[in-house]
This record gives C-alpha cells, structure tokens and sequence, in this order.
C-alpha cells in the first residue's frame, strides 16, 4: 500500500516538473557556454563572473564551473572572465562557441577591474557570502587548523556562539538549521573535538559559498543556511603532493592525473596527533579523531564528465581498564561517512545537467563491555547504545539556459531517510547471575523525501531582474505524510550601474530535528524525524539590501531581514537525553517559534594585494514555547545584539603575507539562578527566566603570518599565529562558587584552622588567552 | 615529546583565566523549603523546613515553627513543627496510601504536597567484599552486591546508599558498572564528576526478574609496614522510592554536576532541580527501605 502511495506521489512531482519545463523559447541569438578553469591544474573555478559589457549582461558559472550565456548578435563582442585572486580575462568572439577560460592565478590587470566589479553586481543574488579558499588558507588559525567555518563567522549574520567553536548561528537560525553539503551531499555532523574544528580539511576544498537569504529553490531542507562546500577535483596536469604539520593534527593530501587531462583523484587525510588525555591519565583512556576525503573525476567527453565522492570521519573516545581478571572498556564514536557519484551531462550549449546519486550516514555509538570473574563466578555484560540516520538519494538537476532573458534550473530529487532514533542492548551472561539479552528501542521510523524545484530567472532588463522560484517538498511516512509549498522569490534592481537593490522572500522546510544536549561532557547529538507529533520546522525570511561599488574595488552592501520559525523543539526543562532510555517525543517541548530581525553591513575591498572587510550586525532573536519560561518570549542563547568583525589579509610579497582579524560582540544570553536554598549540605540554585541575564562583551585580535618559499621539491609555508594578541579575557562561561577561607577555630588543644566556604560569588571562566601557534605546509610538485 | 607539547597546550589553555565578575541580580520572592520523607511501618516523620535565599546570601533563614497538616485516606493530623526535624504522626501508613502534606507559616504561602506510597522490596541477598580490586587511579575499593527480585509490569524505582551509620546521615561516595544504573541520565562522567553518595536507578532493563547490583566505594585503608583494610561495619539502604524522589534525586545530582566551574561542564544548560512541592521547594516523600547492616573482617592486603 505504502509503495502505491508512493509512486503516486512520484507521477505527481513529475507532473509538476512537466508543466513547469514543458515550453521553451526559440531566439536569433548566439550563445558562448564552456567551463572557467585554473590555468594550471584545471580545478573548475566556481561562481565565476562571465560578463558583457556592451550589452550589460552576464553570468556565473556554476557548482561545476559551467556557464552558458545568451547575446545578441553583435560584431564586436567582449566577455570579461573573472574570479577573486585569479587574473581578469577578456575574450573576443563573434558567433556561438564552447570554450573553457583558463585564469591565471594571482594577477591583476588594472583596467578590467571595474568592468569585473560590475559584472559582480549583476549577481542575482542576496545574502551569499563567499571568501576564496587560498585567503581562507592565509588567515589566522587556532593551533594551526584552517577552519572554512570560522572563516564563515567574520561575515554578517554569521554568529561567533562560543569562544573558539566552529558552529555557526545565521540570523537567528540554531547551528542544526544548516544545510552543509559537501559536493551537494547533506552533512548531519560538522565538528571534531566538540566543536573547536570544522570537520572540512582545508587542503581538499576548492570553494566554499555560505547562503544566508534569498535561497534559490534548488536548496531546501534546512531553516537558516546552506553552506556549500566543494571538495577539489584533483590536478589534471601533474601529481602534487600537500602537507601540514599542526600543533594539534596533521594532515597529508595526495592528488595528480590518472590519464592525463582525462581522469584524475585527490586523497586527503588529517588526525590529530597530540594525546591530550594521556597527560593525566593512564594509557587506557584515549581520544582521536580523523577524516578522509578522497574523489576521483573522469572526463568521459566533452559533455559527459564522472565524479566520486567520499568522506569519512569520526571522532572516538575510549576508556579501557584491566584488574586482575576484570576487564571494561567504554568506548564513544560519532561521526558521518558518504559517498557520491555525480555525472555532468552537456545536452547542448544551453542545456546542462547532472545527476547525483549519494548515500550520507550519521552515527552515534556508545558501547560498554565488562568482564569480572572471581574464583569461579563471572559475570558478562555488554551494553550498546546507537543512534543513527542513513539517507539514500537520487536527484537530477537541470540548467538550461534558455534565452538571454530566461535562465531556468529545475530537478526533482528523492531522498530515502532510515532514522534509529534510539536503541539500547543490554546482555548480561555468567555464573549466579539472570541471563538477560535485552532492546530498548525508540521507534524506528524511515520516510521518503521527494521534491522538485524550479527557479525562473528572467532578466526583464538591464536594470531589473528576478529569480522567482518553488519547491515542492513532501515527506512521507507510515504516521503522516506532510508536505511544503516552498516559494522563493528574489527581485535585483540597478538604481545605477554601481548602486543595486535586492529584496527576497524565502519560505523553507526542516523535516530532520537535532536533539542535543550539553550537560555532560561527550557530545551528544541525535538527528530526528518529524512524526505526527513532532510535525517539520518551517521559516519565512524577507530581506532588502542594498549595495554600491566604489572606485579601488570597495564594494558597500546593507542588508536587513525579518524571519519567522514554527514548530521548533526544544528539551522539556530538566530533561536530557543522555541514553535513550525513554521515547524522545515524550521529553520536548514542540511548537516552539522564534522571531529574528537584523542588520548588517559589509564593506569589502579585493584587490592583488590584499583583501579586507568590514562587517556589522545589529540583530535580535526571541523563541518561545508554551511550557518554557511561563511562554513568554526569551532570547535565543546566541542572540549577541552586536557583532563586528574586521579582517584582513595582505600580500607583503610573493614570500610573505600578514593577515588579522578582530572581533567584537556584545555578550550572549545566558540563565543564571535568581535564587537558591539549601537541601542536605548542598545549594541548590532556583532558576527563573530563561537566557535574561548577558554575559560581558567579547573582543579578540588575532595575527596571522605566512611566509613561503619555493624549493627545488616544491614550495613551503609557515604559519605562525597568535590567538587573543592582548590577551583579553573572554567570557567562555560563568559560574557561581564558594571558595573556601580560613578560619581560626578554638578547641581543647588550643586555635586551629579550618577551611569554610567564603562568600557566594560569579566567576568568569575564560578560554584562549594570548595563545601562539605554528605550523608547517609543504607542497612536493611532480 | 607529543606528551609534553600536550601538557604545555593544555597549561596554557587552563590558565586562560578565572575571574569574579559583578552582575546584579534582582532578589526572588521567599518561599519555603521542605526536605521530608517518611518510611512505611513508621510513625516518625522526618520534616526540616527553611527558606529560599537570595543569590549572595550566605545563610539560608530557618522556619522554626508551623503547622503541619498530614493525612492519608482515613486519617488527619495537625501537628506543631517546633525547632525539630522529626514528627509524629498518629499511625503507620501503608502501600499504596497517598499521603498529603500541608504546610501553614505566614508569611509564607501555604505549601501543599502528596505522594504515594510505593511497592515493597524483595531482597534475596546482600554482601560484600572488602577487598574487590584496585581502581584506574590506583586505589583499592570494596564491592557490596545486592540481588533482588523487582516486581513486573510497573516502572520501579530504587535508591541505594552506603553509610556508616543506621540513619544514612554518613554516606559513601560509590559507583557502579552495572548498566541499570550507568544508563541514568544523572551518571556521573567517570573521569570528571565526583561520584554521588546515592545512587538511583530504574527497573527498565530487568522488569519483573531478578537482579544482581554491585556497587563500589573506595576501602578505608591503614598503611603502615602493610595495607590493611580494617574491620568495617557499614549499613546498606536499599530503598524502593516514588517517582517523584527518583526525579529530585536525579536532577540534584545533574544540577550538582553542571553548576561545576570546569571546562566540561561549564557549558552546560542549567537544570532545575524537581519538587512536588506547590508554592515552595524541596521534596516530600516516602519510601520502604531495607537496612542491611554488614560487618567485614580486618583484611591484609598482598
């Protein structure tokens, strides 16, 4: 019955795609449609800008480096290529024509600069940010560990949430309302070391894009962002081998041609290497944590071109203990695998497409085993503890260029979703002990994902154009069968050449929900699905922005957002859910809302030399849920007022490069106890208002330099730098506390002294003082 | 040298700073404190009444007199709360009674509580081994084990707490392995929380069958030209609890861990500690407990 439905539903998604894509416009016009390359190891440039000045109009590539561009016919035309740190290419042609632009990394030639600034503002686009990996690369680093995440945190709208942690809070979105894709497959886990590293390895990823509004319809599944991560394809000209020895981890990334100019792979692996806990514990306890990221890409033709994609990684702690003849050992593992296969297909010039096949698995592991005998009695227990979400996927994504007006992109895509929320074994075995082989299980529950999308870019003129589109998302289960009407719409006008206003209204869907939980000290997260009593988080996001390119490549740009959440969860007061040892619905609150508003403002100057920004957001973000806080509102705990963040990175010279970022935030929102009594020797705190006290403001200086060289081998690179440069104190958190005064005391013997607790007081913990680090970088070249 | 280059990461990190901060905070409406609870087949109630203080207060004001209203199905009795921590109640109360509670002091509100209470025990067998292995830290602990038959088709709850005196006013810290107790949310992280004197734990894994417990204290030692665990007398409480007690105990225990000032459990959410108390605090309860009083004999350990 469940597979009738099913296809049912599939014939009606299809025959919404058939309605939206069945027509098609037969213009006199040329079209120039190829891919943009780095001119030395051919890794497709993503969102480059391809732009004709005469006739005002242009495009990017896409997430392969693919463009298609429609012109009118013309004798003299001029299609300016450029992409941030690569030179600006100008081409001339005449007709209809597939080539692929190759830029040359590093230089600038002066008089297309503002050609290409302008070409940059014909974006159809609001609320994407975006930094070049190879800047991302020469930023200051903590312990030497290049994170694309906290790079992310420097821009508006992108929370910093805690001190040193790579989780990223956009417009009031919680870190689980992140769509993160590495080569467009969904990540459910994003950290290692609880949350100090990105789980992306900064030697494999070729581009990185953050959406934050505006979210064209090919993106869905997630409230607040998308965070698109592109892993590279691999050096179609010569074998390179990089390497990076941190304080913290090290990592090694292998990549060349298989067939030259036809195939070639990338394989890139990082663990850390220092044993933290071995410093004050035995040799049984242990931490480690690693990743792999490995693709091979074939160019089957001129059209058809094959990827694979792989990634795994996990994080483990374990403890073991031996004595005598009792043995235990505990043992944590969390962490994703996925796998991907992608074929790119060029139908014709306008017409590209690519379909992905991908399985994603997110995975909680807890397991403890014991074995105790003495004399001639044993005992044998193992206890298992797992929660776990797997997806299968297949999806088929079009562009299609259609005429110089109308740029159209649909798909459909269906994601099978196999969740165990859940489930606890329990076995005990051995001499004058109960047998007991026993499952406690939270109700496994899959369901089937199915959407299509279309989004209809029309270029009215040369001054307005939309990108209006739709999703249709619905998500079936046995319980319930719930689907989204998800309507994007995205209006760009250019009051001037330099001066453009956008606004975008954005409507997504969430079926997946996180619970977490930060009371102990292992992570604990556990993905979720919606059922009928936990039906999906929803969000409605408007905003206008408006921006202006000066003279020198300054680019100012405001924008202001209003957003809207339902049906959010949170933990019922007290409640956690360390061990699944009751049913998840049974200890949420559900219908939550929450309410953001802000501004920011982001001025930007890339130039050869250097790049440089400024951000500030002004913003605020309210949640309230019936039985939490009497239902009032209450602030979200990341909900700092304030944010500016200022960053650089300059170009000394071809050796050395100084970069710096410097950060302030008013304090976030945190619950403190209003008051307190006493309960067997112990205080025990009462709390009253959620998130209405704010700790103290946050600001940090951190330096980084980079000083290269190139070698017979190859090329290597030092890093060196400095976290917190004037050591301010941070607050990472605060806590009350009695500590312990001396008192004289009399007695038969005469004064003695005793420690008694002094005076209740609130302390403010602090994370990373003045803090120097250094690493070093090779790159060995064939 | 990894091992060094970790240490000299980790001083670094750990002298990031601690300072006191000033933050003002608002003073909270008083309420009364109960901390009660009373046995089945007893008469005696265990009643301690304060109040609530404010944040940076350093005593909490005691109540000194009420009156105290308890009843059970059949049954009410006024009683006068004078300066004591044990009542009288004019008869025993059985399984399955409620028990309501109520509290008159002006100018508090008036408090009001009820509980019912719960299922006896079936212990089979209990003992102990003072001399049952050496722990990760190198110190030796003894091991009591408790086996019992739990009763089927109801979620039971249980205490247990080791002490050295018959009234449990001088618990043990102890610990267990067994996964009864180690998959309650309240466990303690092993390496970063000081173990609980009491550990409570529900029937889930072993409804209606018996059960084997072993729990672990660290062993008094003497050590002079030899290790030698001397004679122990300990009393162990094996308690079958409400519901009610088993969430206050367990969520005392969870706010006790996070309000730690360490880098773990510094960022934990803060959790509000149950009641059963309306208008005030604390916990009225009642529960049936089996006292086991255990000697053990002077051991010399090799």
């Amino acid at each position: 019955m469940l597979n009738n439905y099913i296809m049912r539903k599939i014939f009606s998604v299809l025959f919404v795609l058939f309605v939206y894509s069945g027509f098609c416009f037969a213009q006199s016009k040329i079209t120039i449609n190829g891919y943009v390359q780095d001119s030395e190891n051919k890794e497709k440039l993503i969102g480059a800008t391809i732009y004709e000045s005469l006739q005002n109009k242009g495009t990017i590539t896409n997430e392969y480096g693919y463009f298609s561009l429609t012109l009118n016919k013309s004798d003299s035309i001029h299609l300016t290529c450029s992409f941030i740190g690569y030179s600006t290419k100008i081409i001339r042609t005449f007709a209809s024509t597939t080539i692929n632009i190759e830029l040359i990394k590093g230089v600038r030639l002066d008089e297309v600069v503002v050609t290409a600034t302008h070409a940059n503002n014909k974006r159809n686009e609001l609320g994407v940010l975006r930094i070049p990996m190879a800047r991302i690369k020469e930023m200051p680093s903590l312990f030497g560990e290049i994170d694309i995440m906290k790079a992310m945190q420097l821009m508006p709208g992108v929370n910093l949430g805690s001190e040193g942690k790579s989780d990223l809070f956009v417009r009031g979105g919680n870190s689980s309302q992140n769509l993160i894709l590495l080569d467009d497959v969904p990540m459910y886990y994003v950290n290692h070391l609880g949350g100090f590293f990105s789980v992306f390895n900064a030697d494999a990823i070729n581009n990185v894009k953050l959406i934050k509004g505006g979210f064209p319809a090919r993106y869905g599944g997630r409230l607040s962002s998308v965070l698109d991560v592109r892993m590279k394809e691999g050096n179609m000209q010569k074998y390179e081998v990089n390497g990076t020895i941190g304080l913290l981890s090290s990592k090694l990334s292998i990549e060349g041609p298989l067939i030259k100019e036809k195939t070639s792979f990338i394989i890139s692996a990082r663990k850390n290497i220092l044993p933290f806990f071995k410093v004050f514990f035995d040799e049984g306890i242990d931490y480690n944590f690693y990743d792999i990221n490995a693709k091979l890409n074939h160019k089957i033709s001129d059209k058809d071109r094959l990827f694979l994609s792989y990634y795994w990684g996990d994080d483990v702690f374990g403890i073991s203990m031996k004595q005598s003849s009792d043995e235990t050992k505990d043992a944590v593992k969390w962490g994703n695998n996925l796998f991907a296969v992608r074929w790119n297909h060029i139908y014709n010039p306008k017409l590209f497409s690519n379909l992905t096949l991908f399985y994603t698995q997110y995975r909680y592991n807890q397991n403890s085993t014991g074995e105790y005998k003495k004399d001639n009695v044993s005992r044998n227990i193992e206890n298992d503890f797992l929660s776990k979400v797997s997806d299968y996927s297949a999806k088929i994504d079009f562009d299609y260029n259609l005429a110089s007006f109308y740029h159209i992109r649909f798909g459909i895509s269906s994601i099978y979703h196999a969740f165990t929320p859940a489930t606890l074994t329990y076995k005990q075995s051995g001499t004058n002990v109960t047998n007991i082989d026993f499952v406690f299980e939270n109700k496994k529950l899959d369901a089937l994902e199915l959407v299509a999308y279309i989004e209809n870019e029309f270029f009215i003129s040369d001054k307005f154009s939309t990108n209006i589109g739709l999703r249709f998302s619905d998500y079936i289960t046995i319980e319930k069968d719930f689907y989204n009407l998800e309507p994007r719409v995205l209006l760009s006008y250019s009051i001037t050449k330099a001066i453009i206003a956008k606004a975008a209204y954005s409507k997504m869907a969430q079926y997946a929900h996180l619970l977490t939980y930060s009371g102990t000290g292992m992570p604990s997260e556990y993905w979720m699905p919606s059922t009928k009593t936990v039906p999906p988080e929803l969000s409605e996001q408007y905003t206008i922005g408006i921006s202006k390119t000066f003279k020198k490549d300054i680019e100012i740009g405001i924008d202001a957002y209003y957003k809207e959440t339902d049906n959010l969860i949170a933990f019922k007061p007290g409640a956690s859910f360390v061990t699944g040892f009751k049913d998840w619905q049974d200890i949420i609150e559900k219908r939550g809302k929450g309410f953001s508003r802000g501004i920011e403002l982001l001025i930007q100057q890339n130039t050869e030399k250097y790049n440089a920004w400024i951000s500030g957001t002004l913003s605020k973000t309210d949640l309230q849920f019936e039985n939490i806080n009497g239902g009032k509102l209450y602030p979200f705990r990341y909900d700092r007022r304030i944010q500016t963040n200022i960053a650089f990175i300059y170009n000394l010279n071809s050796r050395i490069s100084i970069s710096g970022t410097w950060t302030y935030a008013s304090g976030e929102a945190i619950t403190l106890p209003k008051g307190k009594y006493g309960q067997q020797d112990e205080d025990v705190f009462i709390y009253d208002g959620i998130n209405s006290f704010r700790m103290k403001d946050y600001h940090r200086l951190d330096i980084g330099l980079n000083f290269t060289k190139k070698k017979k081998w190859g090329t290597r690179i030092w890093n060196i730098s400095i976290i917190n440069v004037y050591n301010h104190q941070n607050p990472y958190y605060y806590y009350f506390d009695r500590e312990e005064v001396l008192v004289d005391v009399e007695s038969d013997n005469g004064v003695g002294v005793i420690g008694v607790p002094g005076d209740m007081k609130l302390y403010q913990q602090c994370l990373f003082p003045f803090l120097p680090s250094i690493s070093y970088s090779f790159k060995f070249n064939q | 040298m990894l091992k060094g280059l970790s240490l000299f990461i980790i001083i670094i990190l750990l002298t990031g700073c601690s300072k006191e901060v000033d933050v003002t905070i608002p003073s909270l409406e008083r309420s009364m404190v109960v901390y009660s609870y009373n046995t089945v087949n007893d008469s005696i109630f265990f009643l301690k009444l304060s109040s609530t203080a404010n944040m940076y207060d350093t005593i909490y004001p005691q109540i000194n007199d009420a009156i105290v209203i308890v009843s059970s199905d059949n049954m009410i009795d006024t009683l006068n709360y004078i300066d004591s921590s044990e009542i009288y109640f004019s008869q025993t109360i059985a399984i399955k009674d409620e028990v309501e509670l109520e509290i008159v002091k002006y100018p508090y509100k008036t408090i009001q509580a009820s509980e019912v209470v719960p299922e006896k025990i079936n212990l089979i067998e209990c003992s102990a081994i003072p001399n049952a292995g050496i722990d990760t830290d190198g110190f030796i602990y003894s091991e009591v084990t408790i086996r019992f038959r739990d009763i089927a088709g109801m979620t039971n709850f249980f205490e247990i707490v080791l002490s050295e005196d018959i009234k449990g006013e001088e618990p043990f810290t102890i610990f267990s392995e067994d996964p009864s107790i180690k998959n309650e949310d309240y466990f303690p992280n092993t390496m970063l929380s000081p173990y609980p004197v009491s550990l409570p734990f529900k029937d889930i894994l072993f409804d209606g069958r018996e059960q084997t417990i072993t729990i672990r204290y660290d062993a008094p030692l003497l050590i002079s030209e030899e290790t030698i665990i001397p004679y122990q007398k300990i009393y162990v409480h094996f308690r079958s609890v409400t519901e009610n007690y088993f969430k206050y105990k367990t969520s005392l225990i969870i706010q006790e861990n996070a309000k730690n000032g360490d880098i773990i459990y510094g960022m934990s959410e803060p959790v509000e500690v149950f009641t059963n108390i309306l208008n005030g605090y604390g916990i009225f309860s009642v529960y049936q407990s089996e006292i086991i009083e255990i000697e053990m004999p002077e051991v010399i350990v090799k």
